[in-house]
């Protein structure tokens, strides 16, 4: 925990830009959303509105499918980057704590950080889409969410692997693998469409976590 | 005295291209070392090897007895890193990046830091990446005093640095480890720098440890000598006592670590009857043994 | 760094899964072909099954039994189907067995049915919407609130977002007056205001039973059909046709299929299809009914059996079975692959983790080409890394070859 609480400080810098730029951005798509439901309402009327929802698949937010996964990449881009330029992790690796440890450090503040942001988002969107919509709309809109926060996450993830990853060659294989596991996460946008993919999206969050440690081992050895 | 790095048989290539082969040294406990060596033979990739930052093809090296690839915290915390260029992560201010470190180091010792740093007109407030890689080196070097590590590995610490710097920075280094007999294992491509800093001295050339040996017998004995060649015939090759002999018009030198009653008697016999002897700088040394080009 | 091999198992595995999923599906967007079955139907002249297939046979279409027709003969052979055209070119007949037809007629008995397996496997909306069956001007208007149905049935006002307590509680009230019995399994209705009459949801309570639910002048009116007790009700899809001769299609749990009919007597019953059973986890169904007959095909991954239905009657009157055509895709996927990862499926709108196409010729084929890595790696990477990947390629074939790829090959590291 200590560890986890003094490289959080190193993590904190590197972010807090970045994390306060995703909060003002999210506040602008809240407010986005509740302008464009009241103007929606007002136009074509209320029940209309939850009729496109519930019968025909409108998205409340359909924006969050972007802005959610490129906060996710945007946020280990911010964190790696960095550690890659000079070669810094070097010096993030001979801190005195075991090498596992440290990088593990390292993901779960970046996890954590993306999760948080996304719970966040989404019981704000709730509130909001709640004063306007019935909790079944709410509902599908968080079953449709979730497998964008997983994409976030796991995008986070990818990044990581990506930016350590000591190679070119190997980094562009890693795109290409990285992009084809996101990518089982847009293959619907209908609201509940993942509902049954829990062993796939355990097996997407597991390997975004697991995958970066290779990278890091290939860095130890200094490939090149 | 006990050997704080100890590198057994170490082989490496990039790709197909020899590094070095079987490569052996050691380390002992309050000795500064400096690692000299041509562009390219390999400096850095030694001190990468010693972290644990490169897994070499064969070999093993050592730090207080541990295999480089698994170095424990305790291990690692008492080996402050000098990477090439002072790197240091940049997003930090002064005062950021002593509080960042100190959390990781129980004897951290803060006023050593500062104390460097006041000296230098920092503000604790000034972020590094604004900073010159002169006041760069002031932090990387006040941050390896405050963790206050027993052995030190510095990367090519003159690498960006004017003379003013470079100075300050040996001087300090040479105090700090001279007070506290600490170990320091440094690569550098000034040779000026290491001569008032260093014990002993590693040459590398180009796949092999050229001579591992302290300076001051070097400096003693390793000399210069001239002379004008006897005839038009004449050749001087180079052997295991005579180094890099070369001409220009017919003026000759050649360096050598025998005294020079067993060189004048060596040219004799080749008919050189006048040679004088030199004295040399560590550079002049250095080029004596690795050859100009 | 710990854990070296586990992290590395663990990429070789998630990259041969994930190639299990997209190399198969390139090769099949590369040999893949349409499997289509032909249209079929049953004339009314022929008093048999006919199979029309002009994009194979140009100019010529058949019966089952392989009697050959001219194009040129298609509308006149098949006048229930073309009455339109016929209609245009003033030949349709007056009359057919001794029923008088014209367009009108024919276009209010024309049914038109398709069923999938992913109208099931799909996300079922949130919410019922209950129209007014009897609205004061002719067209169908949506009537400004939403039903959750569970416990109890709730009625949410849309402009207000809230519940609409009073009209919740007499359509509650009148349910369980009824006999209905909360909570609800299942509730099946047509939400749209694109339809010619309103005839509100069909209700499955906890005990089976099935109940009629309607808004009749803004009061509810429920019904219980009887059906629950002669059948083992699995599904139920609405289908307001403008004879309004029944309210939809019944699927029974043991493979019954039928129309859900209404009696003069204004009562309800299960007039069952004779056809073969159904699977609706895996057939597809299309019906195209007229006046007089029924044509019920229903495909699967093996083949299409189709039959032709007396209108009235359900009765099979000719049957006919086609396998399914098999394409290159089909012989070469059994060979390359041993198996393949998909998170999409044909027969279910959800995505997940669908295994398929599973193949002992393809197994054959990657244990030899397992082997052939063993060996070819000898030189390249460690004695474990080359037991694993053979692994991998064992399992997964051409994909894991793919996978391999993928992976950072170094015997140093």
């Amino acid at each position: 925990m200590n560890l986890f609480r003094a490289l959080s400080y190193k993590e904190w810098m590197k972010t807090r830009r970045l994390i306060g730029v995703m909060l003002l951005l999210m506040a602008a798509a809240v407010g986005y959303t509740y302008i464009d439901l009241t103007h929606a309402i007002r136009l074509n009327e209320a029940v209309n509105v939850w009729y496109g929802c519930l019968f025909q698949g409108t998205s409340v937010a359909p924006w969050m499918m972007y802005l959610l996964l490129l906060a996710g990449i945007a946020l280990g881009v911010v964190q790696y980057v960095p550690e890659m330029t000079q070669k810094r992790l070097k010096l993030t690796l001979h801190l005195p704590a075991g090498e596992t440890q440290i990088m593990a450090s390292m993901l779960w503040y970046g996890f954590s950080v993306i999760l948080l942001l996304c719970l966040l988002l989404s019981l704000v969107l709730s509130a909001v889409v709640r004063l306007f919509l019935p909790s079944e709309i709410v509902g599908m809109m968080l079953q449709q969410l979730l497998p964008w926060i997983v994409a976030a996450v796991a995008g986070y993830g990818f990044t990581a692997w990506i930016c350590i990853e000591p190679q070119w060659k190997q980094r562009m294989l890693c795109i290409v693998v990285s992009v084809g596991l996101l990518s089982m996460l847009f293959v619907s946008s209908y609201p509940g469409a993942y509902s049954q993919f829990g062993a796939g999206i355990g097996w997407i969050l597991a390997a975004s976590f697991i995958f970066p440690f290779s990278s890091c081992i290939r860095f130890k050895y200094g490939v090149q | 005295m006990s050997k704080i790095i100890k590198c057994e048989n170490i082989t490496h290539y990039y790709g197909n291209r020899l590094i070095y082969e079987n490569l052996s040294f050691d380390v002992e406990q309050g000795k500064v070392l400096g690692l000299l060596g041509k562009n390219g033979t390999g400096k850095t990739t030694i001190i990468n090897i010693l972290n644990g930052y490169l897994k070499p093809r064969s070999g093993v090296c050592r730090l207080f007895g541990e295999e480089m690839e698994h170095l424990s915290p305790f291990t690692k915390s008492k080996v402050g890193l000098l990477l090439e260029g002072h790197v240091q992560h940049a997003y930090f201010t002064v005062s950021q990046i002593e509080k960042f470190y100190s959390a990781f180091f129980p004897k951290w010792k803060k006023e050593a830091y500062y104390e460097l740093l006041k000296k230098l007109q920092v503000l604790p407030s000034q972020k590094l990446s604004t900073m010159s890689c002169g006041q760069r080196s002031q932090v990387a070097l006040g941050l390896l005093f405050a963790q206050d590590p027993e052995l030190l590995i510095l990367d090519d610490f003159s690498m960006g640095l004017d003379p003013g710097y470079r100075r300050l920075f040996v001087e300090y280094l040479r105090e700090y480890a001279s007070a506290e007999n600490k170990t320091v294992f440094l690569t550098s491509h000034i040779i000026q720098d290491m001569e008032l800093l260093i014990d002993d001295c590693m040459i590398m050339d180009y796949g092999r440890l050229l001579l591992h040996k302290p300076v001051k017998e070097i400096m003693h004995h390793f000399k210069r000598y001239r002379f004008t060649r006897p005839g038009d015939t004449f050749k001087l090759e180079a052997d295991e006592d005579f180094w890099h002999p070369s001409a220009l018009g017919d003026k000759w030198e050649v360096y050598s670590f025998l005294p020079k009653a067993e060189v004048e008697q060596r040219l004799k016999e080749m008919g050189v009857t006048e040679i004088t002897e030199e004295n040399l700088s560590l550079e002049d040394a250095f080029i004596g043994l690795t050859g100009k080009y | 760094m710990k854990y070296k091999s586990l992290i590395f198992s663990i990429i070789l595995m998630s990259v041969t899964l994930l190639a299990s999923w997209t190399v198969p599906a390139l090769v099949q967007k590369m040999t893949d072909d349409s499997h289509s079955y032909p249209l079929m139907y049953y004339s009314a002249r022929l008093k048999e099954l006919c199979v029309i297939d002009f994009r194979e046979h140009k100019n010529s279409f058949y019966d089952i039994h392989g009697n050959e027709y001219p194009r040129a003969q298609y509308d006149s052979l098949l006048p229930l189907l073309n009455y339109r055209q016929l209609a245009m070119e003033g030949q349709l007949p007056d009359s057919l067995e001794g029923q008088a037809i014209d367009v009108k007629i024919l276009r209010s008995k024309q049914v038109m049915f398709r069923f999938r397996p992913v109208d099931i496997f799909s996300p079922q909306p949130a919410m019922g919407v209950l129209l007014e069956a009897m609205p004061k001007r002719g067209n169908l208007t949506l009537p400004g609130d939403y039903f959750r149905m569970d416990r109890e049935l709730t009625f949410v006002d849309a402009q207000s977002n809230s519940v609409n307590r009073q009209k919740s509680e007499a359509f509650t009230k009148e349910l369980i007056k009824k006999g209905f019995s909360f909570p609800v399994k299942a509730y099946w209705g047509n939400p749209t205001v694109r339809k010619p009459y309103e005839e509100g949801y069909f209700c499955l309570d906890s005990k089976g039973a099935l109940f009629h639910l309607k808004m009749v002048n803004g009061r509810p009116f429920v019904k219980d059909t009887g059906i629950g007790s002669q059948l083992d009700i699995k599904w139920f899809v609405m289908s307001e046709t403008s004879d309004k001769r029944f309210y939809g299609y019944l699927f029974g749990e043991k493979g019954e299929m039928g129309l859900l009919e209404s009696t003069d007597e204004g009562g309800y019953r299960f007039l069952p299809f004779d056809i073969r059973p159904v699977d609706i986890t895996k057939d597809e169904i299309s019906i195209l009914g007229n006046l007089l007959y029924w044509t019920v095909r229903i495909s699967d991954a093996e083949g299409m059996d189709c039959y032709g239905l007396d209108a009235v009657t359900l009765q099979s009157l000719s049957s006919y079975h086609q396998d399914r055509k098999r394409v290159l895709w089909d012989e070469l996927s059994e060979w390359l692959f041993p198996f393949r990862l998909s998170p999409s499926s044909e027969t279910s709108f959800f995505v997940n983790l669908y295994v398929g196409n599973l193949s002992s010729k393809g197994l054959a084929v990657s244990f030899f080409l397992a082997l052939l890595t063993f060996f070819l790696c000898r030189n390249k990477v460690s004695l474990y890394r080359r037991i694993l990947m053979a692994l991998c390629v064992c399992a997964a074939g051409l994909s894991g070859i793919v996978a391999l790829l993928f992976l950072p090959w170094n015997k140093y590291e």
